[in-house]
């Protein structure tokens, strides 16, 4: 009896963190990329290895008084430009949104909105090749759930680590 | 978690007669036992939390009447003289008081008078030792003056807490006088091996033998913890060593913990001869892998398994855990050697788990 | 002490008690003890110790090992294939528990281990798909997902784990996600306190009730109600000192019920363990965390209310004298009524 009951949590588990790796899979596959401009900082976390600090610039395009009004959770317009890098255009408020334009989630903290995630995780030791970080590449949905995936330096070009070309 | 603590329901009187079929007490001591178990009954020892009760207790009180002390200024705390009389003073008033709630056995009366004694005990030992460091103006006065309030009032005051603490105290002394005192920075790391191999030998001597009265457990106890202090230094602060003085400090408890076995394995159950070995293999790496806190708190699991301690047992399976996170949290490594160090070395132990049961050793019964 | 009537040397039950007293009076030596001690708690079974411990230290070595492997972060490693790792080593856990049984350690070990895993793949998660979420949300769904296990594992170790990670979650999401007021921030020991106290009663019921026919002594260990106790004790315990020191925070809610609450636990937990379950330990606790809180108590009102000289400081003295006594006393009274009514220490 015990063990049934633990075989049937135990695959409970298992479809729960595999239909995890698939919602976020889709969303980075199906997703439509844009870039987010960056404001770095840098320690590290204990369990899951070094990472970097991120803001985004974006956080700050939003004066005091258009925040009050607003709940503690919701979506931002954005609308990306030639480069493809996104700028804030308004709070979103269920209208219809103008062609090429976005959706974003944030949270409001007591000072500001914040956009997760505000930190970037890499191999440990690899710190140096994040240095010229200057946007975070995003996967949104149409729904407003986005995906960091990569970083991105000031020639707009991913940032892949190789160990080689130290 | 490993104690099996299925008593076996023997009687008093069937423990006596066995322990006199077995030769260890004689037809003397067994009546003797037998009349004192008799007549003590519903009477016994205070545990060890009314002990601590009274040593916190007697804490607070004390800082507090030496701030009054203080601030009335009926002692003059400049002066030397007037500091050692007092404190002889209070010593003195303690032993009395002492005497006097031994004397009384009504609880109230009993509590109060060994509250106030330890109180001043504690006020006593406080001012002849600043006393006696005023006078001669000197850090060094600070754990020498310790020793000498210890070595005279170990055995004329008799109380557990007390003799504990003023040993520890003393033997914390010195660590602490030999890591700040200026002067001696030259020789600072022999005088620390010198201290080191005198807490080392004190404490296997004290905690080995099984000769030894119970007069002298709290002093096994101070010799036990002060260890751990020292140990901890060595972990944590290693820039206070040279390789050669962590080396022979490494050395030294390596050693101490082989022995350890020995007498475990002699003293407690003849083992078999392979285990008792692959138990010193395991020693030497450990002590070749410089994890001095490592070895500390196996010893003490050890002896505290073997002494039927669980003071020990419970201090050795608390320490464990701690410095094995800081033994493998501070090794220089990158993440990635660290995960495999680490996985090495759990697969060791468990290799070590499946040879006992290879061998069948996990299954020995008392023959 | 008691009415009772001389009992004879056989009706005096050998026990450790009564050994430790000979001990202690110095009748026996240190090696007569250890005989005797033998005789009573045999216990030559060192290679079932060695064998349980290296089982426990070595399985957390290794878990700390995948940790940190994880941790590394591999950047030539396909996220993919990390999944897999840890999903396969959790599966590996899994079958390992179906194949030893739930009954023995060796199978409470590796669904111990499976739970650990499941946290580690909720990291892994994290820095993969660089969710960058709150903290308190791995603790959540680490809780969340592992407590089926937990609740069947009848295992006091994994118990023990879901509680700390619980604690965790509660602290991190007061914290993350509810932002509380400086008036409210004390409400965060009333609620670990609570959560933390409902385990312990809970444990305490299922040990000495026995609700069910299940075997429920696996709660038995005393650690375990150590810990739980101490878990309870201290948070509730914390504003108590606080509404006495900090002025501040008088009259604020959070504080008043931290301190309320706390009262209750100490009220309460003194009834259980002198009369419903007797146990010195705990009882010597309460009586020392009273004594504290006495002291806080009584400090601040002496020293707010007698200004300078030593005249506080005496009176605190005497204080400290007069508490610590009848603390005593009313120790050494129960305890003597314990051991007439046969209680082991």
């Amino acid at each position: 009896m015990r063990l049934q009951a633990l075989l049937v949590f135990s695959v409970l588990v298992l479809v729960v963190l595999n239909f995890e790796i698939w919602k976020k899979e889709k969303l980075k596959a199906e997703g439509q990329s844009v870039l987010l401009q960056l404001a770095p900082v840098d320690p590290r976390s204990l369990m899951q290895g070094d990472y970097m600090r991120l803001e985004y610039a974006l956080e700050d395009m939003v004066t005091s008084e258009q925040l009050d009004k607003q709940d503690k959770r919701g979506h931002l317009v954005i609308l990306p430009n030639e480069n493809n890098v996104g700028s804030f255009v308004r709070f979103y408020d269920g209208e219809e949104l103008a062609p090429k334009e976005m959706l974003i989630r944030y949270h409001k903290t007591n000072y500001d909105i914040q956009i997760v995630p505000h930190s970037f995780f890499f191999q440990e030791g690899h710190a140096k090749f994040y240095e010229s970080a200057r946007y975070g590449e995003f996967k949104c949905d149409s729904s407003g759930k986005h995906l960091l995936v990569a970083l991105v330096n000031e020639k707009f070009k991913r940032i892949i680590p190789s160990d080689e070309e130290k | 978690m490993s104690h099996p603590n299925m008593s076996t329901s023997l009687s008093a009187q069937d423990l006596l007669e066995k322990m006199q079929a077995d030769n260890a007490i004689d037809e003397k001591d067994k009546s003797a036992l037998a009349k004192y178990i008799t007549q003590s009954q519903g009477k016994s020892e205070m545990p060890i939390y009314i002990r601590i009760l009274v040593g916190v207790g007697a804490f607070f009180s004390s800082i507090f009447f030496i701030g009054f002390l203080a601030v009335v200024k009926i002692i003059d705390f400049d002066s030397a003289g007037g500091l050692i009389f007092f404190g002889l003073l209070f010593m003195t008033g303690a032993y009395f008081l002492l005497k006097m709630a031994e004397e009384n056995d009504e609880t109230v009366f009993h509590s109060f008078m060994t509250q106030c004694s330890f109180c001043s005990i504690a006020i006593g030992k406080v001012f002849f030792v600043a006393g006696l460091t005023t006078a001669f103006e000197k850090q060094a006065m600070i754990p020498l003056a310790s020793l000498i309030v210890t070595l005279f009032t170990y055995n004329l005051y008799k109380m557990f807490m007390d003799r504990f603490l003023s040993s520890t105290a003393t033997l914390l002394a010195f660590m602490a006088w030999i890591v700040s005192e200026y002067d001696i920075r030259e020789s600072r790391e022999i005088l620390l091996c010198i201290l080191f191999l005198i807490e080392m030998g004190g404490a296997s001597y004290l905690l080995t033998s099984r000769k030894l009265s119970r007069v002298f457990t709290p002093l096994s106890y101070a010799f036990a913890f002060s260890l751990c202090a020292f140990v901890w230094l060595i972990t944590v602060e290693e820039n206070v060593f040279s390789p050669p003085a962590f080396i022979f400090m490494n050395v030294v408890l390596t050693v101490a913990f082989i022995g350890l076995i020995g007498w475990a394995a002699g003293g407690a159950e003849k083992l078999k001869k392979e285990s008792l070995l692959i138990a010193c293999g395991g020693a030497v790496i450990l002590g070749f892998i410089s994890s001095p806190g490592i070895l500390l708190s196996l010893a003490l699991l050890v002896v505290g398994y073997a002494r039927h301690d669980r003071i020990l047992t419970q201090g050795g399976a608390l320490l464990l855990p701690i410095y094995l996170l800081h033994y493998y949290y501070n090794i220089d490594l990158t993440l990635a050697e660290k995960s495999a160090v680490l996985i090495f070395s759990g697969a060791v132990l468990l290799a070590g788990r499946f040879y006992l049961r290879w061998r069948q050793l996990d299954r020995e019964v008392a023959a | 002490m008691s009415d009772k009537p001389e009992l004879s040397l056989e009706q005096i039950p050998a026990n450790r008690a009564l050994v430790e007293e000979l001990y202690g009076h110095n009748l026996i030596n240190q090696e007569t003890r250890e005989y005797a001690l033998d005789l009573l708690y045999p216990r030559s079974k060192w290679g079932l110790w060695a064998s349980y411990f290296l089982s426990i230290i070595g399985s957390a070595l290794i878990l700390v090992g995948i940790i940190y492997f994880f941790a590394f972060n591999w950047s030539k490693v396909p996220i993919m294939a990390k999944f897999a790792l840890v999903e396969s080593t959790i599966l590996i856990c899994l079958a390992c528990a179906f194949w030893r049984g739930i009954d023995r350690l060796s199978g409470k070990l590796f669904l111990l281990s499976a739970s650990v895993l499941v946290g580690v793949f909720l990291a892994v998660f994290g820095q993969i798909y660089q969710t960058g979420a709150d903290a308190y949300q791995l603790f959540m769904g680490w809780a969340a997902l592992i407590f089926g296990w937990v609740l069947l594992s009848q295992f006091a170790a994994l118990w023990i784990i879901w509680l700390t990670i619980m604690n965790l979650f509660i602290c991190l999401y007061w914290d993350q996600a509810v932002f509380p007021s400086h008036q409210s921030e004390a409400f965060i020991f009333s609620i670990l306190g609570v959560f933390n106290a409902s385990f312990l009663v809970l444990r305490e019921f299922l040990l000495y009730k026995k609700p069910s026919s299940m075997n429920w002594d696996w709660l038995g260990a005393v650690w375990v109600q150590g810990i739980l106790f101490l878990a309870a004790l201290i948070p509730l315990a914390i504003p108590m000192h606080q509404a006495i020191w900090e002025s501040s925070y008088e009259g604020t809610l959070a504080a008043i019920c931290g301190a309320v609450l706390g009262t209750i636990f100490h009220v309460l937990a003194f009834w259980v363990y002198r009369f419903k379950i007797p146990n010195m330990g705990a009882l010597s606790t309460i009586i020392l965390s009273l004594c504290l809180l006495g002291e806080a108590f009584f400090g601040r009102f002496v020293f707010k209310s007698i200004d300078g000289d030593g005249l506080s400081f005496f009176i605190m003295g005497v204080i400290t004298i007069a508490m610590f006594t009848f603390a005593i006393v009313q120790l050494r009274r129960i305890h003597a009524q314990m051991e007439a009514e046969n209680v082991p220490s």
